[in-house]
């Protein structure tokens, strides 16, 4: 979908923005970490329904976020200061350093995207969740536990983001500011050159277009969202570890984007808190049940709604904006 | 590191014969029919567990080893007609699928079998000594058998109507389907047959393992590199494919570690996938 | 007799290349169909066995409304198609190709008397079918096409990048053929030489549109009359 309505988009955060008035802490306390897989859900909606590359590994940059906050939070960075900002700060920047390198390794024009490179992020993505096990800088298979939780400036001080309400609030805030973002990045000229690689890349670049520098640009972009995910997820969570990074995670992330569209972030990330609240009130009755249910949402979702359950709607709407 | 240079080779030789067993069903889906199927692990995985089973059911290994391929080819079956069939035209949505599918899987063997991990006991337990050193009498069994497998399959393609007309539809589906043969059909076979492969070496070599839920994802790589890496297509190439990665892998492992053998062979993935990617996937149709 | 009505057909929903095409194939006989290229002559024959889209319009084999039945159906119902390009296996030996044109067929045409109508298919038996000459491999997809007893032969432009001899060649086996055995034969030709060596009757198609129907003899004997609809 290339202009995504702004009025769904609005009213969604509105009402997300009202909910405190009405939701107990506890759960504003749970939607502000599911709000981190949001952002995850929409870098990968925008890397495979914008980009055409469908990654079985974007929670490996969610995780590299989360670690990098671990780290500077925690003091294990050699010549940096034990900051959460900084923190932060790495959580955006390090996984898009690695994109980039990765990148070169896999965005470069002699492979195909398509199938091959879905395999090849798999491959990735076994090989990241070995490599965290195997650190013990990382903690090993039992990760870092004692991280500091965000800090924001004010008048009166810096305050700790620790309680739910504040919490709830910086993130809506993150999300909504991300999901807009893209959807004017979506809506642009730039977007339109993306959409063009994806349809025909051979034909972009005989337009003059580098398909190259184009994905590469998207997947950087989707590794810093899905970086400053696992940033702010580390934050309240207040502890990493591998299954952060792992397929596990990339596998949940692919199911809330098929179910709630690829086509459109919003979407996606509507996806996820959908999937994730659903989990939270069945999880626990299904127990050993809930991956098995999953399977077979992805399942059912790719054969018979490709759109994904708040993508067709969304594009319902944007039909009917457009005479 | 093994003092004797012959039984790092036939270690080797072990190691590539057993991955060639893997490796053979996914040959035929992926090599044959196009298909890149992400629950072939699982497949395995099945054959495996239905060994186990039948097995702890007291009917003893044999029977597990006969019951496995008839079990996971109807599975494949199943898999071919509900999901592959209607993604056809849709290769990435197929990986999706089929990646659901191995969850689906997987969950399931969790449900019935616990997530623990199990042993099963070889049928011809011991050791037989070759060249001065001893070595597990299941092992020869496995590298009996996959040389075996890879006489059967070329026996069946090239000597049999059935191969040819398998053959036939690889080469050219559309020129198939004018020469009259029932290519959806064919195909439906084909991606059985495979599975079914898959749930032999699954059975095959669940004694020479431990045997546990997350084992699939294990046989699927090497799996997918030993196809890939194979020079021609088919199941000719998958043999010198397992050849160069099991061997590889086991003769990088023996001389400096398992992990470092394992990181090798996907990083090895990783590279070779980008030279070879454009050749075979997204086959025109 | 094949019979087709009102045929629609196009490879995008609701984007047609073809329109409202009415033919008949009787057997015995030959009908050619011509036009410039774009015209949607491969459509056409495409569209008769199901690899194009089928928008509208009925297609009956003897009577039998057909319009349904899947490719291999109608093969093995006796529609034989030798298509434009290759139309051989590859990887597949010049015999193994043979064979497999008349698996599954319920009268097949073992390898031996194919190799009597085409000699040269013979010497060649055990190699590669993708090694061979254009010449034979056109031969070798005629040959495939006729493993399966057909009794509606359709081709796409088999005179397509074979010297002038060899279609001269091609000429006399397929005139042969009809001859002998009654075939029914759909012509596709964008050359005159084939066509009008062969056609009893002539189908002009443009912009998907059948425009003029001629007597087959018209295109040896006045071919200015069909040259200006291939824009020559």
């Amino acid at each position: 979908m290339s202009r995504e309505p702004l009025l769904p988009a609005l009213l969604f955060w509105m009402a997300l923005a009202l909910l405190p008035l009405a939701a107990p802490s506890w759960l504003l306390g749970q939607l502000a970490q599911h709000l981190c897989y949001g952002l995850l859900a929409m870098s990968l909606a925008y890397l495979w329904g914008q980009g055409g590359l469908l990654s079985f590994c974007q929670a490996l940059f969610f995780g590299v976020g989360a670690y990098a906050y671990a780290l500077a939070g925690l003091g294990k960075l050699p010549l940096l200061p034990t900051s959460p900002t900084l923190g932060l700060l790495l959580a955006l920047l390090l996984p898009t350093v690695l994109a980039v390198g990765l990148g070169l390794l896999l965005v470069t024009a002699r492979v195909p995207t398509g199938p091959a490179w879905a395999v090849l992020t798999l491959v990735l993505g076994v090989i990241g969740e070995r490599l965290a096990v195997a650190s013990s800088y990382l903690g090993g298979s039992n990760g870092l536990a004692g991280l500091p939780p965000l800090t924001l400036p004010h008048p009166h001080g810096p305050v700790e983001l620790v309680d739910p309400l504040p919490t709830f609030l910086v993130l809506l805030v993150v999300a909504a500011v991300v999901q807009l973002g893209l959807a004017r990045k979506i809506a642009s000229a730039r977007g339109s050159l993306l959409r063009a690689v994806r349809e025909d890349a051979l034909r972009a670049a005989h337009l003059g277009i580098d398909p190259v520098a184009v994905r590469l640009r998207a997947f950087a972009l989707g590794a810093a969202v899905a970086g400053l995910g696992g940033g702010l997820f580390a934050a309240q969570f207040g502890f990493v570890a591998p299954p952060l990074l792992g397929l596990g995670l990339s596998t949940e992330t692919l199911v809330w984007v098929a179910v709630g569209g690829r086509g459109s972030p919003l979407a996606a990330l509507a996806g996820a808190l959908l999937v994730k609240t659903v989990e939270g009130l069945l999880g626990e009755w299904l127990g050993a049940g809930w991956p098995l249910a999953l399977g077979f949402l992805l399942l059912l979702v790719v054969l018979f709604f490709p759109q994904g359950v708040f993508g067709g709607l969304l594009a319902r709407l944007a039909r009917r904006e457009r005479p | 590191m093994p003092a004797d240079p012959t039984l790092l080779l036939l270690d080797a030789l072990a190691q590539a014969l057993g991955l060639f067993l893997v490796a053979a069903g996914l040959a035929v889906t992926f090599g044959l029919v196009g298909v890149i199927n992400l629950a072939h692990g699982e497949l395995l995985l099945v054959g495996a567990y239905t060994a186990l089973a039948v097995d702890r059911a007291g009917l003893g290994y044999w029977a597990g080893l006969a019951l496995a391929p008839l079990l996971v080819g109807l599975l494949g079956l199943l898999l071919d007609l509900l999901v592959i069939r209607r993604l056809r035209e849709r290769p990435l949505d197929t990986l999706l699928a089929t990646w659901a599918a191995a969850l689906v899987l997987r969950q399931t063997v969790v449900a019935l079998f616990g997530p623990a991990s199990h042993t099963i006991q070889p049928p011809i337990a011991g050791s037989v000594t070759l060249l001065g050193a001893p070595y597990p009498v299941h092992r020869l069994l496995v590298m009996v058998l996959a040389l075996l497998v890879a006489a059967f399959l070329g026996w069946l393609l090239f000597a049999t109507r059935l191969g040819l007309m398998i053959r036939g539809t690889v080469a050219d589906r559309t020129l198939a389907a004018v020469s009259g043969l029932a290519v959806a059909r064919l195909e439906a076979l084909a991606f059985a047959f495979g599975a079914g492969l898959a749930g032999l070496a699954g059975a095959a070599t669940a004694p020479l393992l431990s045997i546990d839920p997350q084992m699939g994802l294990g046989f699927l790589l090497p799996a997918f590199l030993a196809v890939l890496v194979a020079p021609a297509g088919g199941p000719a190439g998958t043999v010198l494919g397992a050849a160069l990665v099991g061997g590889g892998e086991s003769l990088v492992a023996a001389l400096a570690s398992p992990v470092l053998a394992q990181l090798v062979v996907l990083a090895g993935a990783v590279l070779l996938l980008r030279r070879v990617a454009g050749r075979r996937v997204g086959r025109e149709r | 007799m094949l019979e087709v009505r009102g045929l629609a057909a196009g490879y995008r929903p609701g984007a047609p290349v073809l329109r409202d095409v009415d033919l008949e194939l009787v057997p015995g006989r030959v009908l050619a169909v011509m036009g410039r290229n774009g015209a949607g002559k491969s459509t056409l024959l495409k569209a008769i066995l199901g690899l194009a889209r089928r928008e509208a319009g009925t297609i009956r084999l003897d009577g039998r409304a057909v319009e349904r039945r899947p490719t291999e159906w109608l093969a093995r119902a006796g529609i034989g198609f030798v298509p434009q390009g290759r139309g051989v296996f590859p990887g597949l030996t010049v015999e193994e190709n043979l064979r497999v044109g008349g698996l599954g067929h319920p009268r097949p045409v073992p390898p031996a008397a194919l190799y009597a109508r085409f000699p040269i298919l013979a010497e060649r038996r055990d190699l590669d079918a993708a090694s061979l000459s254009g010449g034979e491999q056109r031969q070798l997809a005629i040959a495939r096409a006729l493993a399966g007893s057909p009794r509606f032969l359709l081709l796409d432009e088999p005179s397509e990048g074979i010297q002038p001899a060899l279609v001269d060649e091609l000429g006399a086996t397929l005139a042969a053929l009809v001859a002998a055995d009654g075939l029914g034969v759909l012509l596709v030709e964008q050359s005159l030489d084939l066509a009008a060596r062969l056609a009893d009757d002539c189908l002009v198609l443009e912009d998907g549109r059948v425009v003029d129907r001629l007597p087959g003899p018209v295109l040896a004997d006045e071919p200015a009359r069909i040259e200006r609809y291939l824009g020559l």
